[in-house]
């Protein structure tokens, strides 16, 4: 009884690994703007979420479950003080984020979303790369929902802003 | 629902106003409306674009080996509390061949056999020799227990083990050394005492004590992990 108790356990492990490390790693990479302390929190995320996986009763739930305890993790690392951030310049983070795309535009508007205050940036990330609903984010993030609205609204207007006319009609034509 | 309200609504979740909408209210759209949400529609999808970083290719197999074989940087999650060392019971038949004696009945069977012989072996034990018949069995333990009572060459099965009684706490807790090798910790119980067995490079401790915390404190001490 046990025995299959603990196979179902790691299979629905498997599963929660194998189903959201990679928004987990993106919402965990613009949260810290770090590769390698992205990749400790996804490590320490799933840990705790193995630790009590008993806790989550529907699969349906998993998701915002995961987030939430990101979102945690990454709050325990401001408690410990933990800020790798501040011996790396911005210049290295652009570079590093650029790397990997090569398109002018969303150089660009990933430069402003690197520049964008936490509490902004946080929400936009969770809406775009998690896919979720406001209030669903506004849970997350321990937030009412309006909040959330009014951060996600100024997030764009922000984002909308530093796009040029052309890079905009470009993006345009793009579609 | 006034126009600010509206614009508002619009630039907070834009994709769930695109999908709102349906063919026929297209047609009540103006041109103006149209090209917002053709602007929006464009930005949306450079902005998602923007923000899918590359993920390494490796990290959901290593996040599951890190599960598999405990070495996680999480030291708190090999420190179970007593609950979940309860409720994560596993019988080692997942582990080894179903025909042979599990490691943890072995494991408790010589727990009940020790306790008639310990106070017969309480005495001045000598380390370096017991390092060294470990070694000459071809096991290894980065680090001897400060209070050993008991050390002796022994049989699990149908190999060669060693076994070690330490006390942490005025209590004894039992190390097998087993060349059998696990690649995951797991935990055991029966009435009386508590197990884990520990991955160890080619071979595998078993610790067995009636507290799980004892347990715990004597991994930190063999720094086996």
């Amino acid at each position: 009884m046990k025995i299959i108790s603990l196979r179902k356990n790691e299979k629905k492990y498997e599963s929660l690994v194998r189903s959201f490390y990679q928004p987990l790693y993106r919402y965990a990479f613009w949260s810290c703007k770090n590769r390698q302390v992205a990749e400790d929190l996804v490590q320490e995320t799933f840990a705790r979420a193995w630790k009590n996986l008993a806790q989550l009763k529907e699969m349906s739930s998993a998701k915002p479950w995961l987030f939430t305890i990101l979102n945690r993790e990454n709050a325990r690392r401001f408690a410990r003080k933990q800020l790798p951030m501040v011996e790396l310049s911005e210049e290295w983070h652009m570079e590093n984020i650029a790397a990997e795309q090569d398109n002018a535009d969303s150089f660009s508007l990933q430069r402003a979303i690197f520049d964008l205050e936490d509490e902004y940036r946080e929400p936009i990330v969770l809406q775009v790369i998690g896919g979720f609903s406001t209030d669903e984010i506004a849970s997350i993030l321990q937030l009412n929902s309006n909040t959330v609205s009014t951060r996600l609204f100024r997030a764009r207007a922000a984002l909308k802003k530093v796009m040029s006319p052309e890079q905009q009609n470009r993006s345009h034509s793009d579609g | 629902m006034d126009e600010l309200q509206k614009r508002r609504e619009r630039l907070s979740s834009p994709n769930s106003q695109i999908e709102s909408i349906d063919e026929n209210s297209f047609e009540h759209l103006s041109e103006q409306e149209l090209e917002n949400m053709k602007s929006d529609f464009l930005f949306e999808k450079q902005l998602a674009r923007s923000l899918k970083v590359d993920v390494p290719d490796d990290l959901a197999d290593r996040i599951l080996l890190t599960q598999r074989t405990g070495s996680s940087s999480l030291r708190s999650y090999l420190k179970p509390s007593l609950s979940i060392a309860a409720t994560i019971t596993l019988v080692f038949g997942l582990v080894f061949d179903s025909s042979q004696q599990s490691l943890s009945s072995m494991a408790l069977d010589h727990v009940y056999h020790e306790l008639d012989h310990l106070v017969e072996q309480n005495t001045g034990i000598d380390l370096a020799v017991v390092e060294q018949k470990i070694s000459s069995l071809g096991l290894k333990l980065s680090q001897l227990p400060s209070n050993i009572i008991y050390a002796g060459q022994c049989k699990l099965g149908n190999e060669q083990g060693y076994h070690l009684v330490a006390e942490i706490n005025n209590r004894p807790v039992t190390i097998l050394i087993s060349p059998s090798q696990v690649t995951a910790i797991d935990d055991f119980e029966d009435n009386r005492f508590n197990g884990r067995v520990v991955p160890n490079g080619s071979s595998s401790l078993i610790f067995v004590g009636e507290s799980i915390h004892d347990i715990d404190q004597m991994i930190a001490q063999t720094q086996s992990i």
